[in-house]
């Protein structure tokens, strides 16, 4: 395993300009009206749960710390810290229900439970930010929408693992 | 790998917590509102010392009326200058300058040596409509132009004329809290003196803008602006009937009667508290078109409310209004 | 990674979220419908009036100099009538929807309906 060690940090930091792209990919999206402000479909979830289900859940939080020092310095203080919050939380729960929830849930599951983390943390956050506890209104239409949004990765995750798996071979991990 | 990923969580869990106790120490949220300067003062405070600058705040806004802007006051600045017709004005200077200037840009349109004037029509307690002569004997002790301030000593060249800092006293009373939010490290405020409201912190407000048919919480139009100062000077404050007629307290140093130009109110954005206040005065007793190249001298967002029940955002103030009352409409230029 | 793509947990977890986020929505529906009316006297909370609830007229006297009166009826609360000057408390007239505010300066007395979606009102 130690041995791994220079591969890991290659593969990790391939993962992380995957999630970071996908992060860019994602805000040239128009702004999609009806939907709760901040709305997103979270395409770089992939790269963490992958992060989360495959190698381990260290890599896992450090492309979402790396997601949001990105944010931090290209969006700002807010931006930064909703990231953070909701990435962290959201890693976390992704591991836990990887590694021994698998019993119970697909991928798909997994994925929503997930997304509704992110949507926990970065409400956290904003509710820690802004001072008032009246944004925790938005919650129960961003769970919903992590729903959706939550299944559509789930699916891409599906049909994606099969070349993750691939980069990962490279590394021999 | 099974040690990283508990220390991982370890962490997570402690950063957690602290956000939860760094949260509840540094935002602790504290409102109050109390009585001063003759009016109603709220104020909605988030920081570590919330509570401490709520009180501050009170005991200042206090002071400042006792000791500097009262006319009740026997021995307030304001109080013992209209008395001995002269007087060290340290205390009040910066603002004294601030206001003579508002004079001057406004072309006499605001006056603060209006305290005979409005003395006779007695808003504030129990208002009537003084005699005509009456009115024209103040009006001859007024004008800004017979005051001279010179190194911090106001001297009156009429010794008859009375200065009165009601149009200007609350936007003075907001720039004097924010120096105590500012010292405090107030992360957010919401103040309001009497309807002239501070805002501070880094996020978007909404103000509303009195409804002139309403209560004083009820509004027709919504402001969505960032931290700053606003004032509105409203014909529907103070109203009172006499012969069958409504008068109102915003008086025309022309004539030294309620200005009757179709307005019924002027809302003033600015980042300075005494000049949203007085540029509220102003613009009112300017009117429209004057009105607006007033606020624009001075940069500020302007929004006009017409008794046809058209409103004019002028200056920047179009991109942050909304209307939210049916009857009122939105001119656009 | 061999976890199947979907399974019969997740389709009840995805159930669960939504009952739960209905019922969120109805319950903060609900609670923001309750209207209610805080009097104070110079700062200090007196009498809270639940609005929705008041069925029969309610008369709020508080200790006051000059005195006032204060009645709630039908999801409405006023100044009912004032011994101050000016009196305009009472031109207010009912006071009901969110954020509605009368104050009477002369006895220091406020009524606010709570709940305003503003951060302040300028006058």
């Amino acid at each position: 395993m130690k041995k791994n060690i220079a591969y890991k940090t290659a593969l990790s930091a391939i993962l992380c300009a995957l999630a970071l792209s996908l992060g860019f990919l994602e805000s040239l999206i128009p702004p999609i009206p009806l939907l709760p402000p901040g709305a997103k479909p979270g395409l770089s979830n992939i790269i963490t749960m992958f992060a989360a289900g495959s190698i381990g859940l260290a890599q896992a939080i450090m492309i979402v710390v790396v997601k949001g020092c990105f944010a931090f310095v290209t969006r700002g203080f807010t931006a930064g810290i909703m990231s953070l919050s909701g990435g962290i939380f959201s890693a976390v729960v992704m591991y836990f229900l990887l590694k021994y929830s698998g019993k119970i849930f697909g991928l798909i599951g997994i994925s929503v439970l997930s997304a509704l983390a992110h949507n926990i943390g970065q409400l956290f956050a904003a509710v820690f930010i802004t001072g008032t506890a009246s944004i925790a209104y938005y919650a129960p239409a961003l769970a919903v929408f992590g729903i959706a949004t939550g299944a559509i990765t789930g699916v891409i995750f599906k049909a994606v693992i099969p070349a993750l798996d691939k980069l990962k071979q490279h590394f021999f991990i | 790998m099974k040690k990283t990923a508990i220390a991982a969580v370890i962490i997570v869990a402690a950063v957690f917590v602290a956000f939860l106790a760094y949260d509840g120490a540094v935002n602790k949220e504290y409102s109050s509102d109390f009585f001063v300067m003759n009016t109603y003062a709220t104020a909605k405070l988030t920081g570590s010392k919330s509570k401490e600058a709520a009180d501050e705040i009170r005991s200042l806004t206090e002071t400042l009326d006792k000791g500097i802007l009262s006319r009740t006051s026997e021995n307030s600045v304001v109080s013992l200058l209209n008395v001995n017709g002269a007087g060290d004005a340290e205390k009040i200077s910066d603002y004294l300058e601030i206001l003579f200037d508002v004079c001057r840009k406004s072309g006499g349109a605001f006056d603060f040596t209006l305290g005979a004037v409005s003395d006779l029509w007695s808003f504030g307690s129990n208002p009537k409509l003084p005699d005509d002569s009456a009115i024209r004997e103040a009006l001859s002790h007024t004008g800004y132009e017979k005051l001279k301030l010179t190194e911090n000593e106001l001297v009156f060249g009429d010794k008859s004329a009375v200065i009165d800092f009601g149009a200007a006293g609350k936007g003075i009373a907001l720039d004097e809290i924010k120096a105590v939010l500012f010292e405090k490290k107030i992360k957010q405020a919401v103040v309001s003196v009497g309807g002239s409201v501070l805002l501070m912190g880094d996020k978007e407000f909404t103000v509303g803008i009195r409804n002139p048919e309403g209560n004083s919480g009820s509004y027709i139009a919504k402001l969505h602006i960032p931290e700053g100062c606003v004032s509105t000077s409203g014909s529907y404050e103070q109203q009172f009937e006499a012969n069958g007629r409504k008068y109102h307290h915003i008086l025309d140093p022309e004539t030294g009667y309620p200005v009757d130009n179709g307005l019924l109110s002027v809302t003033i954005i600015s980042q300075s508290g005494i000049l949203s206040d007085a540029l509220s005065t102003a613009c009112f007793v300017l009117g429209y078109e004057k009105g607006k190249a007033l606020a624009e001298a001075y940069d500020c967002g302007v929004v006009f409310v017409a008794d046809d029940k058209k409103i004019y955002a002028e200056n920047g103030a179009e991109n942050f209004i909304e209307i939210t009352d049916d009857a009122y409409t939105l001119v656009m230029q | 990674m061999n976890i199947k793509f979907i399974k019969k947990g997740d389709i009840a977890v995805i159930g669960v979220i939504i009952l739960i986020a209905a019922a969120f929505m109805l319950w903060s529906n609900s609670k923001s419908e309750a209207v209610q009316a805080v009097i104070t006297v110079d700062g200090e909370v007196i009498e809270t009036v639940d609005l929705g609830s008041v069925k029969e007229k309610i008369t709020v006297i508080p200790a006051t100099s000059p005195r006032v009166v204060i009645t709630a009826e039908n999801g409405k609360i006023r100044f009912e009538s004032a011994e101050c000057e000016d009196k305009l408390c009472v031109a207010c007239g009912d006071l009901s929807k969110h954020g509605d505010t009368a104050v009477c300066l002369p006895s220091k007395t406020v009524i606010t309906v709570t709940g305003s979606d503003v951060d302040a009102v300028v006058y």
